[in-house]
């Protein structure tokens, strides 16, 4: 797909991975059943990636701030471009933004500041028409007619791709029959604009490697830093003393004979020439 | 028993993650869980496609009964990862007897550097696992064992003080979690043996990820100040003493 399209169900039934589909599990905050459902399921899917919705009523509770944290911590934690992406999904602004700000801060003491955060709203009624998301929100639909009535009205416009698309599938079917319908809209407009899909195409692309590009800097960057560092603390300390400790306790408290002993043996394996033990003159050690 | 008896709590920055499960595989001579944590923004980590071949190619055994990977950014160093890792051991119910850290370690910032990571990994040899297991049977106030030489005491009982730079720290978070003890002893570089229960027990009170977010970021160092990344280093040690139990040298 050439949007990113964001399943959302209490039960996973995933079909086979497609490019920029993802699929979340939905988990109530309020519930620590739920949350711990969610958790096995997180945990224990076969999915290259699985990410968790909390559907939000309230302000979060702190074991719903860490089972976030603990799914962006998963193998199989949904990353979109590498980033950690949690939804939340509600019918009312001022939870969303209250319950987004929580997570947010928890997250970022996490080092987790990069995390996606999306916040879903739910229609309050059933409009007639397809509307456009409040700014800051994500409009969510339930109904497989209304996303691709929506679908076909978005890439017929001028922002036709790169959208984030959210989908409360409250059954098997009707999310096969969504994710259909919505590659049907898109195929129709691959046969009609072939130019046009490819070098969307391309433009994602190039995107992707851009961005992996930037984290290989990033690190890359860090790491450099680490071992500046490193340099530093090495010249801090004089490190002839460092090895002269190391030296005392490694040898130089061993007792007399047991040094002695050891010559003898440096002698034996070759070590060590036979003469240098009784003169300085001469060749002290083998090649 | 079928239970396994230990829980390997391993970080991992520098990549190599086929090499090290092997390593674990070949060493330990006892059943084992491998929660293994990888530091996801390390240059020698940036290969995520091979996060979820991990666990394929490297499937349960003899010994190794399963391996529970996560993946965090660099925060609190290995303290960190050990802290996600046993937030995930939690989360599974784990139930074994006994857990050992480790990490990849290495100092480029230490002349002898590779010396004293060999001397920390000497716990994972099998005769030093035989030795601590018996140790810990035999004797049941031995909450931890280490590597003699990698145990140290944060206390000078001339100054009367502790010695490091986490000295205000360490009392602040002592008393913010109830850590009592007179014994000041802690484990270097933070690889050991311990008994599991009294540790979960800790961190089922305080959850590891919540202590996890007061750590710092990136490669903390405390050769200027004190971290709370350091402290901990400390505390997970003297928290194992304040549930009665001592430490072991070996």
């Amino acid at each position: 797909m050439i949007n990113r399209i964001f399943i959302i169900s209490r039960q996973i039934s995933a079909d086979e991975p497609e490019e920029n589909v993802y699929y979340t599990i939905l988990a109530d905050p309020a519930s620590q059943g739920s949350l711990d459902n969610a958790y096995r399921s997180l945990a224990g899917t076969s999915l290259p990636a699985l990410g968790l919705a909390l559907e939000i009523n309230g302000p979060l509770s702190d074991t719903a701030n860490r089972l976030a944290a603990a799914a962006c911590f998963l193998p199989s934690g949904l990353r979109v471009d590498d980033q950690p992406t949690i939804l939340l999904k509600g019918d009312s602004q001022r939870s969303l933004e209250h319950a987004s700000a929580e997570l947010k801060a928890y997250l970022d003491q996490q080092g987790l500041s990069n995390c996606l955060i999306h916040k879903v709203l739910a229609p309050s009624s059933e409009a007639p028409q397809p509307t456009w998301p409040t700014p800051g929100f994500n409009q969510l639909f339930e109904s497989p007619e209304k996303l691709t009535d929506y679908y076909s009205i978005l890439l017929a416009g001028d922002r036709s791709y790169n959208n984030d698309l959210f989908f409360y599938s409250l059954s098997t079917p009707a999310q096969h029959s969504g994710l259909a319908a919505l590659r049907q809209i898109e195929n129709r407009l691959r046969q009609d604009f072939p130019i046009q899909i490819s070098l969307i195409r391309e433009n994602q692309r190039l995107e992707k490697e851009l961005k992996a590009l930037k984290k290989i800097q990033a690190s890359t960057e860090a790491e450099l830093e680490n071992h500046k560092q490193y340099l530093e603390v090495l010249r801090s300390t004089h490190p002839t003393k460092e090895l002269q400790d190391y030296y005392t306790h490694e040898y130089e408290i061993l007792p007399l004979w047991f040094k002695r002993l050891g010559h003898l043996v440096k002698v034996l394996t070759g070590k060590r020439t036979f003469r240098s033990l009784f003169r300085d003159d001469v060749k002290k050690y083998k090649d | 028993m079928n239970s396994p008896t230990c829980s390997i709590f391993f970080h991992n920055y520098y990549g190599q993650h086929d090499d090290w499960i092997r390593f674990f595989s070949q060493k330990m001579n006892v059943p084992f869980i491998l929660y293994y944590n990888i530091v996801e923004d390390s240059p020698y980590n940036l290969e995520q496609s091979s996060l979820s071949g991990i666990s394929r190619s490297n499937p349960p055994g003899p010994g190794l009964k399963k391996i529970v990977l996560r993946r965090s950014p660099n925060q609190g160093k290995d303290i960190g990862g050990k802290l996600v890792l046993l937030d995930a051991a939690l989360r599974e119910n784990d139930n074994s007897e006994y857990s050992l850290f480790l990490h990849d370690k290495k100092s480029p910032y230490k002349i002898q550097n590779e010396a004293w990571k060999e001397k920390l990994f000497r716990i994972v040899e099998p005769t030093f696992a035989q030795k601590a297991l018996s140790a810990f049977g035999n004797d049941q106030k031995i909450g931890i064992i280490a590597g003699a030489d990698s145990i140290r005491n944060e206390y000078d009982p001339h100054s009367q003080s502790f010695v490091s730079r986490n000295s205000v720290l360490l009392s602040g978070l002592q008393s913010a979690y109830n850590i009592a003890t007179n014994d000041y002893r802690y484990v270097a570089g933070t690889m050991f043996w311990a008994r599991q229960r009294p540790l979960l027990d800790f961190f089922t009170q305080h959850q590891p990820l919540d202590i996890r977010g007061s750590l710092e970021r990136g490669n903390v160092m405390d050769d200027n100040h004190g971290t709370f990344t350091h402290s901990w280093e400390r505390l997970m040690t003297w928290l194992i003493f304040t549930r009665g139990y001592t430490i072991k040298g070996l």
